[in-house]
């Protein structure tokens, strides 16, 4: 606590790294007073310097704050468009940890997709369909067909009337193939990760493997690819609050990415090992 | 401390909030809602109504903090929200709003003899004199080192590096010592302060 509170008197004077302001943030929800602490620290600046103060036994901010519990939470790619389109908010009503996961597994399914082959949602079909449905006519790449009989009760849900194929899907059909058929099991571990984090996922995929670890609140992946599925060098990026490690371990590319500060995110990739 | 520097201590938050930090804009709350109450007090002279209409401001701020771009500081815009909910307020209750008008880039440093009248009923002011006093007094009683780093940093605005060089210290020691000042400031008005 006491590390907190000098985070806190640092940060009113604009002393901090993103690390620790996201750091001192989070202690400071997760400890309310920390949070009086802050309010003080101005108010006595406030005096310092001669500054009209009013209601200084009064705090508002816990109403303000609960009227807002129903306002959406801005997010950054929305906040991009939002200077233009001031109304352009998106609605992210999810518990913290939960938004923390959600969003890496964001982060991870990027990860997954590097791993799949990027690119293949954006590749639009070039051949003809392979094979038909019967009694159905086929225009080019395209195959229209009438969902016949009484639609099962599925709620809400509405039948598509049209199908669309597409070869590039196949290839998921190939992954889909691979992962219950696989026999193997997960070849890569961590022999260190913060305290606090346990596995909540772990995906093994074609060409490598994905690690999902999360404490409650936050979470980061570990991905681990044979080298000769990504041409990555080794380092560091950073993103959307998100900090991204590249590593190699051998002939295998690890890869860290979540919200944790670079040191512990490098830490991560050191400690990822072959289970024996 | 300098208005540029608060400005870019408070686009800090700023950010966090626009990023989808929503606890951040809490701090924004904390931080300038004594003297936001404050200033609409000078529109709207009963105590409870007008935190009532400081937590509307915040609200509004809060729902148009997308369009912030920072062209101005955070504070001239909050303090241009405050002012126009306190007279949309007024307004609404079929009162007028005082003639006088308070330019909202002075807003910040407008002291107690304003023409406008303000939330100064004697238990505020009792409180706001008490807290000035015990804040002056435990400054004055630190220890130099404590006292002088502090006072670098609240009154000259200088940085944690340019302080160090001032005192021939490291930085570390700086934020330690400006750290200590404030929690023995903060000992003192915590009782003070307690809601």
């Amino acid at each position: 606590m006491h590390k907190a509170n000098d985070s806190i008197s640092a940060l009113m004077d604009g002393e901090v790294g993103e690390f620790e302001l996201r750091r001192t943030l989070e202690q400071i929800e997760q400890h309310p007073e920390l949070g009086q602490q802050w309010r003080r620290y101005h108010a006595a600046r406030a005096s310092l310097r001669g500054e009209p103060q009013a209601a200084l036994q009064e705090d508002i901010s816990a109403g303000v704050m609960a009227a807002l519990e129903q306002e959406p939470t801005y997010h950054p790619s929305v906040y991009t468009e939002a200077a233009a389109q001031p109304a352009a908010v998106q609605q992210n009503k999810a518990a913290g940890w939960w938004r923390s996961l959600s969003s890496m597994a964001v982060a991870a399914s990027v990860t997954a997709a590097v791993i799949f082959g990027a690119g293949s949602f954006s590749e639009a079909p070039t051949q003809s369909p392979t094979f038909y449905l019967p009694g159905n006519s086929v225009t080019n790449d395209l195959m229209r067909t009438r969902l016949g009989g009484a639609a099962p009760e599925l709620g809400r849900y509405e039948s598509p009337d049209v199908i669309r194929l597409s070869d590039g899907l196949t290839k998921y059909i190939d992954q889909h193939q691979h992962l219950i058929s696989a026999q193997r099991m997960p070849q890569w571990s961590t022999r260190w990760m913060p305290e606090g984090y346990s596995i909540v996922r772990h995906e093994l995929l074609p060409h490598g493997e994905v690690m999902v670890f999360a404490n409650g609140r936050d979470a980061f992946s570990v991905s681990v690819e044979e080298l000769g599925h990504q041409s990555l060098p080794e380092g560091v990026a950073q993103a959307d609050g998100y900090i991204a490690v590249g590593k190699r371990r051998g002939d295998h590319f690890v890869t860290v990415v979540g919200d944790v500060p670079l040191m512990i995110a490098d830490r991560i990739a050191s400690a990822v090992q072959p289970e024996r | 401390m300098s208005n540029e520097s608060q400005a870019a201590n408070d686009q800090v938050l700023v950010k966090r909030v626009q990023a989808g930090d929503k606890y951040a804009f809490d701090l924004l709350v904390k931080q300038y809602q004594h003297k936001i109450i404050g200033l609409i007090g000078r529109y709207v002279y009963d105590p409870h109504e007008a935190m009532d209409v400081a937590q509307e401001a915040f609200i509004k701020a809060y729902r148009a903090l997308p369009g912030f771009r920072g062209d101005s500081a955070f504070y001239t815009w909050l303090y241009r929200i405050a002012i126009n909910t306190a007279k949309n307020h007024l307004v609404s209750r079929s009162r007028r709003p005082p003639d006088v008008d308070i330019d909202v880039d002075d807003a910040h440093y407008i002291g107690t003899d304003s023409e406008l009248r303000d939330l100064d009923t004697p238990e505020h002011a009792l409180y706001r004199d008490e807290l000035e006093r015990v804040v002056k007094t435990t400054l004055d009683r630190l220890p130099e080192d404590l006292r002088v780093a502090l006072t670098l940093r609240e009154f000259e605005g200088m940085s944690y590096e340019d302080i160090a060089n001032v005192m021939d210290c490291p930085v570390g020691t700086v934020r330690s010592r400006i750290f200590r000042a404030r929690e023995a400031i903060d000992k003192e008005i915590a009782p003070l302060l307690a809601n």
